[in-house]
């Protein structure tokens, strides 16, 4: 369980944070999305107690990140964005470096366990230097697992991973997700909504959007935007879907026409559809806008406007 | 400072706490201030410190919150009161130190007692504590400013100097930049020299009879305290007799050298008398004076025969417990011609002539023979100076003597004989013998005459007491008889190996008792095992060089290069 | 306690693993092996020309150089071997896992430090070869030897911590190297910084200040010559306190604007 209340955290006037509040259940793996730059990191390493917040309160696993840094270390695992690792040790050697730290019996056959969890159990003698990009990355998630934390922080684990492992770990944070909080930081967008139970969006170091996957496509998808992509000159496109009654407006945008129709419970798709045949043009894309994640975030992080828009977002059906 | 400030609002109308803080900071480096620049902490630093410490206690208890938050808060620990915890936390640091060097506390590892009193030193300094009679010693090392490391060192060694002698020796380090006029009146030539000075009842240093200790050396400077310290009240008076040594001539045949290293080391007082002056009723000089720590009489050779009346003088001042040195005068007199050669007449010796013979026989169980005693073998450049290296090892004036190592030289001697059955209470000890090649010819007039030193079979052959000290245990009266006047004139007193000055003095420390006085007047400490020089064979250094330069180097370096090996060969296997 | 112990395994371990302490020890033996035989056999040739005039000669005591020498090289070997140690983990970001497990800042310094330490000491322990050569050629006062062993020990320890505070400041390992160099050369030289600040007479307490603040004024008259002074101890135990609580603050503030 993470619950975050107004956490802040300032450097001189600039907040990197600024006001977050959001909670991750147990048994569920909560997403953590936004662009580079976000403030994503500087949370995360907030909620670790590796930094202590500005101002606020986050408690994990119960205690407060600040007053009671160590019970919370005690219980969290995490994995850092760059999965930094000492590289002239073995795999097990640092697991054990690592158990030995956290004072936990048996380290050796905790070691194995883990690296086993994470299907490493054939490289454990082998230096971390010699590893490639995903087993390191495995040898990190081993790491945070050690001491079978409650909560598991995992800072962007899928960066840099080919395709295939990339599978793997998104299949192992679901499956850890079952017994565990997982708090899941990605800047890909597919995967936050294959891996995750419930979604929050940060922008600017604030909140932008939380919810499950699938509210918060609903509650976009109730704007009613269509996307158009015409084999035409976007200028004159652009005038010509402006032109219709159906449309209220229509602005250009990710390499086509996106269109807000007039009446928002009414699907203008057809009359946009007849108009672009009717003018000679090839229709070569026509959906509603913000089908995905991926649009969401695009829409909710691209300018601050966009991001002030967004701010009424019913927080309340998401935070308890 | 964010979670902080709601609770300053609540103590507004009182005076706000944080005036607490800038009091106590600033009380704080006042008393830095003052620790820092002045030479003591002195009322200022403890005033300072005070409001400080009260300032901060006031503090505390106007605003516990936050006192508790400075300790605990995440400024104190991340923010800008960080600084300011880790200053004080320094300052504390600085402050144990201080403590600490108050304390003072310090040990001498060294097995040789480098820096603390050796066993002999112990003794000697000891005794001058447990004297009440001795005066209080200050030592005052001249060492610069670059001599700070030594300063550090010898504080131990001056420490157990003042502890030793139960606080009677102090010291004090002087600057010589700093302090010229001090350098200067204790004629200081360079850095690192130590004045060793005694202080009157007042307290004031006698600068006149100070002590100027250059090489650094712990037995020095015990010796130069020891010196200083004996400021007993002795006198030495010689007697002016014709043909005697002159005691402030400087010639070959004056005793400037003798008298110098009475007065200036050992801070006696000498006198050049006649026995007329002495015996006269006014006169100033009153022997067997009990306000004297001790006193002697010597008869520096001499040839004319003293009148009864003196010898009874002198007979009554030993009888009741007066000491008497006396150097003999040859019999035979070498005069140079004009033609160079050596002309000779005889002589009539004062120490030979017959009531001063008789006096000393029937007292003290000795007397000179009228002879010349020539040694062949073991002389200074003729055969009329002999040479004696056999010392009584057991007696204070001969002991430190190394026999055969050093001499004393008597030009022209008489042999001393020892009668067989000594007076009552009387000891007598052979100080020391010509050598076994040694012959005497009693026959002057023969000598002068033939010119002829030969050997012939009649003459008495060696060897023969050529000093002699004696004692009467009942009146204390102390005599030496050394067999020439040649032992204590500037003539032998600088020759390298030779101890003539040195038996002329200590056979005078004897006969007044100042080494008893002081206990001992020359320390030399035990030498150590550490004081060896090292030696080794080629054959030992060629193995250490071995050892250190090939072995012991270049083995960690492959131990290094096989570990390196092994890391390298792993990560390539796997 | 069994952090503090962890990290000091792991560290302590590390130096018999890495080329730079075989090359710090290879170094230093060698230079003090060449200037200890050469010192050996001179005074040897001294001692035998010597003693046939009979004059004193070079003692043991006198010939065993290497702790003075260790203090004196500790501006080269301090920086060498303390440079790595938070620098690379900053910089590597190691101690960004370290410091979410249930371990405080301290607790990881001090056993850094105890690691740098104790390798220092084996250094150190390597050079009483010197003393015991001795022993087969002359008599080593062995309290010297204690005193100037056991100061050199100190001395060593509180040039580590100061070193790390600069490990900690930056993250690379160079110009760590290079600040703790030029601050372990000034403490050094502040004995002779103090005898000429005393050319003025009213500066005499800060320049015995300034002197006391340096490392040589506890060490070469003193513990080097067999004299244990309490302030000189409590000088470099509280140097390596002092060094320590810095860095642990330094390591801390880091965190708050990492």
């Amino acid at each position: 369980m993470i619950e975050v209340q107004n956490l802040t955290k300032r450097y001189g006037a600039v907040s990197a944070v600024d006001n977050v509040s959001f909670t991750a259940r147990p048994g569920q793996v909560t997403g953590f999305l936004g662009p580079n730059g976000a403030g994503k990191t500087t949370t995360m390493r907030m909620l670790t107690g590796y930094m202590p917040p500005t101002s606020g309160k986050a408690l994990v696993a119960g205690y407060d990140v600040f007053e009671q840094s160590m019970e919370v270390r005690r219980r969290v695992g995490y994995l850092p964005e760059n999965v930094p690792l000492y590289r002239d040790m073995t795999a097990l050697g640092y697991l054990m470096y690592i158990g030995e730290i956290r004072g936990i019996p048996n380290r050796r056959d905790k070691a194995r366990e883990v690296l086993e969890q994470v299907k490493l159990a054939d490289r454990a003698g082998s230096r971390i230097r010699t590893l490639s990009k995903g087993m390191r990355q495995r040898v990190g998630l081993a790491q945070a697992l050690m001491h079978d934390p409650e909560v598991l922080i995992l800072d962007e684990p899928t960066i840099g991973l080919d395709p295939l492992q990339v599978l793997e770990l998104r299949d192992l944070v679901r499956e850890l997700g079952k017994n565990h909080t997982v708090l899941f930081s990605t800047h890909i967008l597919s995967e936050a909504e294959q891996v995750c139970d419930s979604v929050v969006i940060i922008n600017r170091g604030m909140v932008v959007a939380q919810g499950s996957p699938s509210e918060l496509r609903s509650t976009l998808e109730r704007g009613g935007r269509v996307f158009v992509r015409v084999s035409a000159p976007a200028e004159a496109a652009l005038a010509h879907l402006q032109s219709l009654p159906a449309v209220a407006q229509a602005e250009a945008g990710l390499d086509g026409v996106i269109v807000a129709p007039a009446d928002p419970n009414a699907d203008p798709r057809p009359a946009i559809a007849r108009a672009i045949i009717e003018n000679g043009w090839d229709l070569i894309e026509l959906r509603p806008l913000a089908v995905n994640l991926e649009e969401i975030f695009l829409e909710l992080t691209r300018a601050p406007e966009a991001a002030a828009e967004a701010e009424p977002m019913p927080e309340s059906e998401v935070v308890a | 400072m964010t979670d902080q400030t709601p609770k300053l609002t609540e103590q507004e109308a009182f005076i706000p706490p944080y005036y607490m803080l800038i009091l106590a900071l600033a009380g704080l480096l006042v008393a830095l201030a003052v620790l820092v620049t002045q030479p003591t902490f002195t009322v200022v630093g403890w005033g300072a410190l005070g409001i400080g410490g009260l300032a901060l206690v006031a503090w505390v208890l106007m605003a516990p919150d936050q006192a508790k938050a400075v300790i605990t808060g995440r400024t104190a620990r991340f923010g800008g009161t960080s600084l300011v915890v880790t200053a004080v936390f320094i300052v504390a640091l600085i402050a144990i130190y201080a403590l600490i060097r108050a304390q003072g506390w310090r040990a001498d590892l060294t097995e040789r007692d480098t820096f603390s009193l050796t066993e002999e030193s112990r003794q000697a300094i000891a005794g001058i504590g447990a004297d009440p009679n001795l005066p209080s010693v200050k030592l005052l090392a001249f060492y610069g400013a670059a001599q700070a490391g030594r300063r550090d060192q010898d504080t131990l060694l001056f420490d157990d100097y003042a502890e030793t002698s139960a606080g009677k020796i102090s010291y004090e380090f002087v600057d010589p930049e700093r302090n010229p006029q001090l350098t200067e009146l204790y004629k200081v030539t360079s850095n690192g020299q130590i004045a060793v000075v005694a202080l009157n009842e007042a307290g004031e240093p006698d600068v006149e009879n100070a002590e100027l200790v250059s090489f650094f050396s712990q037995d020095g400077l015990t010796n130069a305290i020891l010196r200083v310290a004996a400021q007993g009240d002795f006198r030495a008076y010689f007697l002016n007799v014709d043909g005697g040594l002159g005691l402030t001539d400087s010639s070959v045949s004056g005793m400037s050298l003798l008298n110098d290293s009475l007065i200036n080391s050992y801070d006696w007082k000498t006198q050049q008398v006649s026995l007329f002056e002495l015996m006269g009723e006014q006169s100033e000089i009153k022997l067997n004076d009990p306000a004297a720590d001790g006193e002697v009489l010597v008869i520096p050779g001499g040839n004319k025969p003293l009148s009864d009346d003196e010898m009874a003088f002198i007979a009554s001042y030993v009888g009741q417990g007066g000491s008497l040195v006396i150097f003999a005068s040859p019999s035979l007199q070498v005069s140079a011609t004009d033609g160079g050669e050596a002309s000779l007449s005889a002589n009539q010796p004062l120490a030979l002539t017959e009531n001063m013979s008789n006096f000393l026989y029937e007292n003290f169980g000795l007397r000179f023979r009228n002879d010349l005693v020539l040694d062949p073998t073991l002389s200074l450049q003729s055969p009329l100076r002999p040479v004696a290296v056999d010392f009584s090892s057991t007696h204070y004036i001969t002991r430190n003597f190394v026999a055969k190592q050093s001499g004393i030289v008597f030009d022209l001697p008489h042999s001393i004989e020892i009668a067989p059955t000594l007076p009552e209470n009387v000891t007598v000890d052979e100080l020391a013998r010509s050598s076994d090649a040694s012959f005497s010819k009693a026959d002057i007039q023969a000598i002068i005459n033939s010119t002829n030193i030969e050997q012939l079979e009649t003459d008495p052959k060696g060897p023969f007491v050529l000093a002699a000290a004696a004692e009467n245990t009942a009146t204390g009266a102390r005599v030496v008889l050394f067999g020439s006047a040649s032992v204590p004139s500037n003539n032998f007193a600088l020759g390298s190996g030779l101890v003539n000055l040195e038996a002329s003095f200590s056979s005078l420390v004897w006969a007044t008792r100042f080494n008893d006085f002081f206990g001992t007047v020359n320390i030399q400490s035990a030498a150590n095992a550490q004081d060896v020089p090292v030696f080794a064979t080629d054959q030992e250094l060629r193995n250490i060089n071995l050892m250190t330069l090939i072995v012991l180097p270049f083995g960690v370096l492959a131990i290094g290069f096989i570990v390196w090996w092994n890391n390298r060969e792993r990560a390539r296997t796997l | 306690m069994s952090a503090i112990l962890a990290v000091f395994k792991r560290e302590f371990t590390l130096y018999f693993r890495s080329p730079i302490a075989y090359a710090v020890a290879f170094a230093m033996l060698l230079f003090l092996g060449i200037l200890f035989n050469g010192n050996l056999s001179q005074s040897v040739a001294y001692n035998v020309s010597v003693a046939q005039q009979g004059g004193a000669g070079v003692t043991a005591s006198d010939l065993n150089l290497a702790p003075a020498l260790i203090t004196f090289l500790m501006f080269l070997i301090g920086p060498l071997l303390t440079m790595r140690l938070l620098a690379e983990e900053s910089r590597e970001g190691t101690i960004e896992v370290l410091m979410t497990l249930p371990m405080n800042e301290a607790q990881f310094i001090i056993g850094k430090f105890l690691a740098v330490w104790s390798y220092y000491t084996v250094l150190l322990l390597l050079t009483v070869t010197y003393h015991l050569v001795l022993t087969l050629v002359g008599v080593p006062d062995a309290g010297v030897a204690f005193g100037a062993y056991l100061g050199a020990w100190l001395y060593g320890g509180a040039v580590l911590a100061v070193c790390m505070v600069w490990s900690a400041v930056t993250e690379d390992q160079i110009v760590a190297a290079f600040l703790s160099a030029a601050t372990v050369l000034v403490l050094y030289l502040a004995e002779v910084a103090a005898v000429s600040l005393t050319s003025s007479p009213t500066l005499a307490s800060a320049a015995n200040f300034v002197r006391e603040l340096g490392l040589q004024a506890h060490f070469g008259a003193t513990l080097a010559n067999g004299i244990i002074r309490a302030e000189d101890i409590a000088y470099f135990v509280l140097m390596m306190i002092g060094a320590l609580f810095i860095t642990t603050r330094i390591v801390e503030t880091r965190r708050w604007r990492a």
